[in-house]
């Protein structure tokens, strides 16, 4: 099973980017699950779900902040041994960080667990909450695999954003989407296409 | 002199960081004392009784020296940022945790204006009526039922330390407002705006929470940290729109004998030196792991007491031995006086309850030990 933790502010379009991956999974062929961090949103696909049977598992946190680790790992190991699917999606809380997560899976999951991380950033919204929140925005990118600049038709991401994004993840692959109006299986090619380059730049690196 | 006062002098001393006779373990986990006693979540967030007894019996069963709480309501969580909580039993499953929602705007900007002609209290009490699930009438219960809970562990001889939480200004409407939306929309653009208005909050808290210190008899308080540390919010904006009510909040806690404990989520290592500016054995430190506990000892020096910080993940994933490992080391390295042994934050609620024994069995026996 390959664990794709997704995370990104509130409005970045994280939503729209699983349902859109989602779609682009079956359609492959391949079987997939999710976990919704999130409370009181607009959820994931209804129709994608009853077409498709994939489950989805919400988990709430308190006050988000300390039990969610523990608490995603457990809600992992529980979903690969009873559906064992080739996928299982986490859409996490606009306020998780994502590197503490990746963390806990790398130090308590089991050596079989693929871990891929992905954060979605808003193109429209980056330049004023890169300003407003600097911290935030950090932990959040630093932890990522792949950094998705979502809702490019919108804001068409300049040379400018590309330097900052990759001062703040200099390890993950870039790469932009509009998920709102892409083809399911064309994001997802894309979001494979960029987990196989982060991977080669492991290994270029060890 | 009882065993309610003893525990009370053992806090007190661990607080003033002078040699203690065995070093305090002081849990918080609500959630784990539901699991712990096999109640489903349900119950134990509306049967107020019961989710007493259940704390009590695994507080028993520690031999815990005080407590962070003797009841909890999770409605407390959306008065203080401003949300609705998702609730087992009512949006959720009946054993699913309670999750405060993430909602963009919950508050919307114009609600500012209203709460300057409104005045702070009347807005916030219609706010929280229309928008937040009515809180305030949902927690009347557990308001009803704190006398008998306090009175329960003050017969079993375990003081509470967080009587109430004192929330800051930034707290609420970060919440209320959602993160990102607050962050660019209201402090980067409008910060005369939220000058003023955290001004007209923070007077109204600080009278406010006078007098529920006065009439709960408040041993401590917690300060909470929870959206506004560094990992979350730059140093200068901390210094500028959260340090105030910090400073504010914790000056009321001395003046009227109350201890300050800064409860603070996430990492606070880039601001540890902030709280330098306080008066040392009159506050109390609660990391959560994330902050690195060592810099802390080191930055704040021997006379400021920190509670904390066995790693949640360590309880709920990792052996008996590997907590009293931690345990030990951590009282080797910033104890053994001035130290409170509890869990980073809330014990998760699937913890080991194994684990949890071994945490407060090690810094039971830790000086016994070394005799």
């Amino acid at each position: 099973m390959e664990i794709l933790l997704c995370g990104g502010f509130l409005g970045s379009g994280k939503t729209s980017l699983i349902n859109k991956l989602l779609h682009g999974m079956t359609d492959a062929g391949l079987t997939a699950a999710v976990i919704e961090n999130e409370a009181g949103k607009e959820g994931i696909d209804a129709a994608l779900l009853s077409e498709t049977g994939i489950q989805v598992t919400p988990l709430f946190g308190g006050c988000v902040c300390c039990q969610i680790s523990g608490d995603l790992l457990l809600a992992a190991r529980r979903i690969e041994a009873e559906l064992a699917p080739d996928w299982l999606v986490v859409e996490l809380t606009g306020l998780a960080l994502m590197d503490g997560i990746r963390d806990t899976f790398r130090s308590y999951g089991h050596s079989g667990l693929g871990l891929r991380t992905l954060s979605v950033v808003d193109a429209a919204r980056w330049t004023k909450l890169r300003r407003a929140a600097e911290p935030v925005v950090r932990r959040q990118l630093e932890g990522a695999d792949v950094v998705v600049v979502n809702k490019a038709d919108l804001a068409p991401p300049d040379r400018t954003m590309y330097a900052e994004l990759s001062a703040y993840a200099p390890e993950a692959v870039l790469l932009t989407a509009s998920a709102a109006t892409q083809q399911p299986a064309e994001l997802w090619s894309q979001i494979q296409l960029a987990f196989a380059q982060q991977e080669e730049r492991q290994h270029g690196h060890t | 002199m009882g065993k309610y006062e003893e525990n009370l002098e053992l806090l007190r001393k661990a607080l003033r960081c002078e040699p203690v006779e065995r070093i305090p373990v002081v849990p918080c986990g609500n959630a784990y004392y539901a699991r712990v006693n096999h109640i489903v979540m349900k119950d134990y967030i509306s049967n107020f009784e019961l989710a007493c007894d259940a704390n009590l019996k695994e507080h028993l069963r520690l031999d815990a020296d005080g407590t962070q709480n003797v009841i909890f309501s999770p409605y407390l969580l959306g008065t203080q940022w401003l949300s609705r909580t998702a609730l087992p039993g009512v949006d959720l499953g009946d054993d699913d945790m309670w999750q405060v929602m993430e909602i963009d705007e919950n508050m919307k900007f114009e609600d500012y204006e209203a709460i300057k002609e409104m005045g702070w209290d009347a807005w916030q009490a219609r706010f929280i009526a229309e928008h937040c699930d009515d809180n305030w009438r949902h927690l009347e219960p557990f308001f009803a039922a704190n006398p008998a809970a306090y009175k329960k562990f003050y017969d079993a001889g375990i003081p509470c330390i967080c009587d109430f939480l004192m929330i800051t200004p930034f707290e609420y409407f970060c919440g209320g407002r959602s993160l990102a939306t607050f962050l660019m929309d209201d402090v980067m653009e409008e910060p005369e705006l939220m000058h003023e208005i955290f001004d007209m909050v923070l007077e109204h808290n600080l009278k406010q929470y006078r007098q529920q210190m006065i009439d709960t008899h408040a041993i401590g308080v917690w300060i909470g940290g929870w959206r506004t540390g560094p990992d979350i919010i730059s140093p200068s904006m901390f210094d500028e729109f959260v340090w105030p009510a910090f400073r504010a909040y914790y000056d009321l806690c001395i003046e009227m004998d109350v201890i300050p404990i800064f409860h603070l989520d996430s990492s606070w290592t880039l601001l540890l030196d902030r709280f330098k500016a306080l008066k040392e054995r009159t506050f109390i430190m609660a990391l959560d792991s994330k902050t690195d506990i060592r810099k802390c000892r080191e930055v704040l020096g021997p006379n400021v007491c920190i509670l904390g910080d066995v790693p949640c993940e360590m309880l709920t994933f990792s052996q008996p031995e590997d907590v009293a490992g931690y345990v030990e080391k951590l009282l080797d390295d910033i104890g053994p006086w001035g130290v409170m042994i509890a869990s980073g934050c809330d014990i998760p609620s699937d913890a080991k309850p194994e684990n949890v024994k071994a945490m407060a069995d090690t810094a039971h026996n830790y000086l016994s030990a070394r005799k």
